[in-house]
């Protein structure tokens, strides 16, 4: 899946979990850069994801999941492997 | 009266080697470096005039370290958060008489709070180091932390605890059967305001064991799935919400190097904790309980047959520990002799407090005398199950656990309603689907902008007990009895969570 279209995805889930409005979606974006993103509002976001793109995350690779950069890439690799 | 406990940390600093001490955002501590520490720290906190010593809540092995010089020195700390709104951490100064603040190292939050308290004393403790430290010996009825939390007046409640307190707490920790030695790793998870954070540095550092802490910077939750895996955790205490996040993700959970798993402050769902038991195969689980007046946590069950030992879905808290005694009180104050009647719970022993800090008032509130003995009402509501163990239901009045943080709901609503004098403000707290609390406020006709009032609110309340969102209400719900009908609010709130 193209990174651009993944991007669009995400900063719908993004606006609706952590309603922060509109946000670009960029490799850098953290969770100290958006108010309402913790821990009770990331797995829900991780949900959110998960079932919008039809795949799974293991414990391990969200451990690893630095920023939003890796979220497209994991998502991208994730979706690839779905055929 | 001496006090073991600080006799074996002085020991482990004494005899220090370059075993593990902490970890503390992911870098390692040997017992040599934080030995140097706390004997540089000591130098300074024993020239401070105070007995009382402010301590800022930085994730940084010279925080832990100044605690420990100050109770070497036979001093108390009390732990500030810096992120609190500068009013409350004024409040809180003064309460317990602190011209000196400790700090680790220098920050945008510390340079903010040097600003704002211009009369406070500030030492830096990044650069210090020393030689030996040494042993005063404090008495047991000296102060050895000052905590504060909720209270119904507007006002924070300071809770002193003493060093006889707290080594009753740990005597009965060790008589609940937790064999712990050097070669243990104890997660410590929580902020220190919370009581919960001194179990979890105190004990290990008693058999020069060691503790870790969760580094800042990553979404909390997972960060605690890491420490436990790659720290190799064998004794962790956690609050219930911090597993109920990582549900689905169970399947992924493997630590069999955890010996005990310990959970407090929160009710314990037994579905969660089933669950969780298949995640850590080796380890005795327990169920704790207690509020900060009784020292950490003073009942425990053995909880490895959650489903057996619940009501209502929430694991029951057990029996009361070796120095502490309890009855459960009615409505009238008789005592509940008989099995599963319903009655608030109330302590008596070496771990509890003697009273709040100068709150005169709230101390008539909060204890009551029997056969000439003080006991703590702690508010929660409990029955005794006809196999002997406790139960925990609810909360008699409104006070709601928020993080496990205890909030009274009386605290939102004083603090709203100077913002809006002529408009009754009601906070509520109220459960979703998760498990997990939130809290919303309702004004009537409230003249300020919601956004503002949640502005303000920031100014005066910590995070934590924050609503989620403030609602303005032509008129309050009331129930049959003519009062406001809370439930009604709740069930508002609950219907428009987002």
């Amino acid at each position: 899946m193209e990174t651009n279209i993944i991007r669009e995805k995400l900063s719908g889930i993004f606006n609706q979990v952590f309603q922060c409005g509109a946000i670009e979606i960029t490799d850098t974006l953290t969770a100290d850069q958006v108010e309402k993103w913790d821990s009770l509002t990331h797995l829900t976001m991780i949900a959110e994801v998960e079932s919008a793109f039809g795949i799974r995350f293991k414990l391990k690779e969200l451990t690893g999941m630095k920023n939003t950069g890796d979220l497209v890439g994991l998502v991208q690799e994730k979706t690839a492997n779905l055929g | 009266m001496t006090n073991s406990f600080l006799d074996s940390i002085s020991k482990q600093l004494h005899d220090a080697n370059d075993s593990l001490a902490c970890t503390i955002e992911e870098q390692d501590y040997s017992y040599q470096s934080f030995a140097a520490k706390v004997a540089g720290i000591q130098s300074k906190v024993q020239r401070t005039g105070s007995m009382n010593i402010g301590i800022v809540t930085q994730n940084s092995m010279e925080t832990y370290a100044a605690i420990i010089a100050c109770w070497l020195t036979g001093k108390a700390y009390v732990p500030i958060n810096p992120g609190y709104p500068v009013e409350r951490i004024k409040d809180i100064l003064q309460t317990s008489e602190i011209s000196t603040l400790f700090y680790a190292q220098e920050d945008e939050q510390v340079n903010t709070l040097q600003t704002a308290l211009g009369d406070i004393g500030f030492v830096e403790t990044a650069s210090l180091y020393g030689q030996e430290c040494f042993n005063t010996f404090p008495a047991g009825d000296k102060t050895a932390y000052i905590l504060f939390t909720s209270g119904t007046t507007g006002r924070p409640k300071g809770v002193p605890i003493t060093f006889g307190n707290l080594q009753s707490f740990l005597d009965g920790f060790d008589a609940l059967g937790y064999e712990i030695d050097k070669a243990d790793r104890f997660l410590q998870m929580f902020e220190l305001t919370f009581d919960l954070s001194i179990v979890s540095f105190t004990r290990p550092l008693m058999d020069g064991a060691s503790f870790h802490t969760l580094p800042s910077g990553m979404i909390k939750t997972l960060a605690l799935y890491q420490v436990l895996e790659e720290n190799e955790i064998t004794m962790s205490l956690m609050v219930p919400s911090a597993i109920g996040l990582l549900m689905p993700y169970m399947e992924d959970i493997h630590l069999p190097k955890l010996r005990y798993s310990q959970f407090c402050g929160e009710a314990l769902k037994a579905d969660v904790l089933q669950r969780w038991s298949q995640c850590v195969p080796n380890a005795r689980i327990d169920n704790v309980y207690g509020p900060t007046e009784a020292t950490i946590y003073c009942t425990a069950l053995q909880a490895n047959k959650p489903m057996e030992q619940q009501h209502n879905g929430i694991v029951g808290i057990g029996a009361p520990m070796k120095e502490v005694e309890i009855c459960i009180l009615d409505e009238q104050n008789q005592t509940i002799e008989t099995a599963d009647q319903i009655g608030e719970l109330c302590l008596h022993g070496k771990q509890v407090t003697a009273g709040y800090l100068q709150n005169e008032m709230q101390n008539q509130v909060a204890f009551v005398n029997m056969d000439r003995r003080q006991f703590y009402r702690t508010g929660d509501l409990v029955f005794k199950g006809q196999d002997g163990l406790l139960y925990y239901v609810g909360r008699k009045d409104d006070q709601v656990k928020i993080q496990g943080y205890r909030v009274e709901l009386g605290e939102i609503e004083s603090a709203a309603s100077k913002l809006a004098p002529n408009n009754p403000a009601v906070a509520v707290g109220y459960t979703q689907e998760d498990g997990q609390w939130h809290l919303a406020l309702f004004v009537q006709d409230n003249p300020v902008a919601e956004n503002e009032m949640m502005q303000a609110l920031k100014k005066t309340l910590p995070a934590y007990m924050l609503p989620k969102r403030i609602y303005t209400i032509d008129q309050f719900p009331l129930n049959q009895n003519g009062k406001t009908d809370r439930k009604a609010l709740r069930l508002i709130a609950q219907q428009n969570h987002s």
